[in-house]
C-alpha cells in the first residue's frame, strides 16, 4: 500500500478519509495541503475523515469500531460550526442543530453508546400533536407485536383498530393493513 | 453539619436513613435539558450563557420558587471555599464547581431537589433521597421538570428526545443513580465480578463524588448509562432491580464473611478502631477507609461503639467542611491532626 497522497501522489499521506457515495465507500488517503484544497470543495460533503481512535472512552469497543467508523472531519454544523472532530475532541456537541448536521457518523455513535435511536420517553408539553400521534403507534405497535407472540388476538384486534386510527389520522388514504 | 451549605440546600439525605440502609445511602435523579434556539453551554459565548442563565432563573423564580424558601446563587458570587463544600455536599460537581461562569444554582431549603443552570446543559433538575427510593425521587424531580417544560421551550427531537450537549444524555436525559457503601464486596474481592457485570448490563460504575471521581471509603456510585430508548419508568425500574441485586450480593458477602472468616474480619475492624484511637494525623481517605470498616464492624454487630451514619461523617470529615469547622487553610498539614481529633470526638472514641 503506498503512503502518498492520492491526490498528488508527490507529498505524503497524513490524513485517511473513507469516501460515501450512495451504496459505495471507498477508502482515500490525502496529504494535509491536499485535505485542506478538498476541506473547501462541495465535494467534501460526502467525505469523512477515517479516524481509528474515534470511540475511544465512549463506546469501550475501539478496536472493532474503528475500522468501520465513518468521521467527519469535514462534516459541519452550519448553526454552530462545530465539526465530528470537535465532537470526538471535547465529547460534546455545540448546538441541537448537530444532530442532524454531523448526519451518520454521530448516529452510529449513539446508536454504538445508547443502542437506540428512538425516543421512547417523555415529552415536552408544546411538542406537536402529530409527534405526540407518531409516537403513540410506535408504542402501540410495539404492542401488537408483544400481544401477537403471546397469541393474545382479541387485545391485538383491539390495538389494530387504534393504529389504523391514529395511521388514517396522520396519513390519511394511506393503510398498510389493506 | 456545622453550619449548612451556602445555598441553604436541604441535604436531609445525609442525615436520614432510608430503604436498603446501610448498603443503600442515597437515590438521585437528574434530567439535562436544552433551551430551544441557543449554544449548549459547553460552547455558548458569555452572553448567550447570560442569556440562558436568564431564562432559567426567570422561570424558577417565577414559577417555582415564589412564596417558598429556594435560594438563586450565581456561581460568581460563591467562593472556591463554598463551592468546595457544595462539591463535598454532592449538591454540585466538581466540573461546575471548576468552570463557574454563567453557571447558577437555585436550591429549595426544604425539599432535596435543586435547578444547575449552564454546567454541561443549560438547565439540570436534580433530587436526592435517603436509602433507595428510585421512584420517589424520579417523582421529585419529574413534577419540577414539568412545571418547568410549560414555560420553557427545550430543544427536543422526536426520535433523539431531548438533546444534551453530550449524547450520552440524549433522549430522556434522565440520571437515576445510587450510592452504595460495599465494604463486604471489596474485602472478598467479589466487586471485581460486580463491576464487570454491571458494565456488561449498561451500568456506570464511578467512584464517591460521580464522573471521574476515585473510589474512597468502599463508596460506590452506579448509575444507568442509557438514556435513549427507554422510558423513564424503564430506567427506574431497571436501577430498582439492579441495586436490590448489589444489596442482595453485599448482603451475601457480609454474612459468609462472619461465617467462613470472622477472626480475620474482627481483626479488621478492631485494627480500624485501634488507628482511629490513636491517630494523631488522619488524611481524608485514609479515614474514610478507615470509617468504613467500622461501619461494617458496626452493621455486623463486631463492635460497641456509638452508631452513626455513614454519608453523615463522610461529608463532615472531607476537607471543606473540616476547614469550615476548625478554621484551619484546606491545605495545611493542621486540617489532618484536626481531622484525627474530630473524629475520635465524633465516634465518642
Amino acid at each position: 500500500m503506498s503512503i502518498f497522497c492520492d491526490e498528488c501522489k508527490k507529498n505524503i499521506a497524513t490524513v485517511f478519509l473513507t469516501k460515501v457515495s450512495g451504496e459505495e465507500v471507498s477508502k482515500v488517503q490525502l496529504c494535509e495541503a491536499c485535505s485542506k484544497k478538498m476541506e473547501e470543495t462541495s465535494e467534501a460533503v460526502n467525505l469523512f475523515a477515517f479516524l481509528p481512535q474515534i470511540l475511544t472512552g465512549f463506546s469501550g469497543q475501539p478496536e472493532d469500531a474503528a475500522d468501520d467508523i465513518l468521521t467527519g472531519a469535514l462534516v459541519k454544523c452550519d448553526s454552530c460550526g462545530t465539526s465530528f472532530n470537535d465532537f470526538q475532541k471535547m465529547g460534546f456537541l455545540g448546538c441541537p442543530d448537530c444532530y442532524r448536521a454531523l448526519g451518520e457518523p454521530l448516529e452510529r455513535v449513539i446508536m454504538d453508546f445508547q443502542g437506540s435511536t428512538g425516543h421512547k420517553g417523555k415529552m415536552p408539553s408544546r411538542v406537536s400533536e402529530d409527534a405526540k400521534l407518531r409516537r403513540r403507534l410506535i408504542d402501540l405497535e410495539q404492542n401488537l407485536e408483544r400481544q401477537i407472540i403471546e397469541e393474545d388476538y382479541e387485545a391485538a384486534a383491539s390495538v389494530r383498530d387504534k393504529i389504523r386510527e391514529i395511521r388514517e389520522k396522520l396519513y390519511p388514504g394511506v393503510d398498510e393493513y389493506e | 453539619m456545622s453550619k449548612g451549605n451556602p445555598v441553604g440546600a436541604c441535604t436531609d439525605w445525609l442525615s436520614n436513613k432510608g430503604p436498603g440502609y446501610p448498603v443503600v445511602i442515597s437515590s438521585r435523579a437528574r434530567t439535562a435539558r436544552n433551551i430551544d434556539g441557543l449554544k449548549f453551554p459547553t460552547v455558548a459565548a458569555p452572553d448567550e450563557l447570560e442569556k440562558a442563565r436568564g431564562i432559567a432563573l426567570e422561570v424558577v423564580s417565577r414559577c417555582v420558587a415564589e412564596d417558598r424558601d429556594w435560594n438563586i446563587s450565581f456561581a460568581e458570587e460563591l467562593s472556591p471555599e463554598d463551592l468546595g463544600y457544595m462539591v463535598e455536599e454532592h449538591l454540585v460537581s466538581g466540573a461546575f464547581a471548576g468552570d463557574i461562569e454563567g453557571r447558577a444554582i437555585a436550591s429549595d431549603w426544604k425539599e432535596p431537589r435543586s435547578v444547575l443552570v449552564n454546567e454541561e446543559d443549560h438547565i439540570r433538575i436534580q433530587a436526592v433521597l435517603p436509602g433507595a427510593q428510585f421512584k420517589n425521587v424520579w417523582k421529585v424531580v419529574d413534577e419540577l421538570d414539568s412545571i418547568m417544560d410549560r414555560e420553557i421551550l427545550y430543544s427536543f427531537d422526536p426520535g433523539m428526545g431531548y438533546l444534551t450537549s453530550c449524547p450520552s444524555n440524549a433522549g430522556t436525559g434522565l440520571r437515576i443513580s445510587a450510592m452504595l457503601h460495599l465494604p463486604a464486596l471489596v474485602i472478598t474481592g467479589e466487586i471485581a465480578k460486580t463491576i464487570s457485570a454491571l458494565g456488561s448490563a449498561g451500568i456506570y460504575v464511578r467512584g464517591l463524588h460521580g464522573e471521574g471521581s476515585g473510589v474512597a471509603g468502599n463508596i460506590f456510585q452506579i448509575s444507568n448509562r442509557r438514556t435513549l430508548g427507554e422510558s423513564e419508568e424503564s430506567i427506574v425500574s431497571y436501577m430498582e432491580y439492579t441495586v436490590q441485586q448489589i444489596v442482595d450480593n453485599e448482603r451475601t458477602a457480609r454474612k459468609m464473611m462472619l461465617r467462613d472468616s470472622e477472626i480475620e474480619l474482627s481483626d479488621r475492624v478492631y485494627r480500624a478502631l485501634g488507628i482511629v484511637e490513636r491517630a494523631r494525623r488522619l488524611y481524608y481517605q485514609e479515614a474514610l477507609e478507615l470509617v468504613s470498616q467500622l461501619k461494617l464492624g458496626l452493621d455486623l454487630d463486631i463492635l460497641a461503639i456509638k452508631e452513626f451514619y455513614m454519608p453523615q461523617v463522610e461529608v463532615s470529615i472531607s476537607p471543606h467542611h473540616m476547614t469550615e469547622l476548625t478554621g484551619v487553610d484546606v491545605d495545611s498539614e493542621a486540617i489532618d491532626r484536626e481531622r484525627a481529633i474530630y473524629l475520635r470526638r465524633l465516634l465518642d472514641l
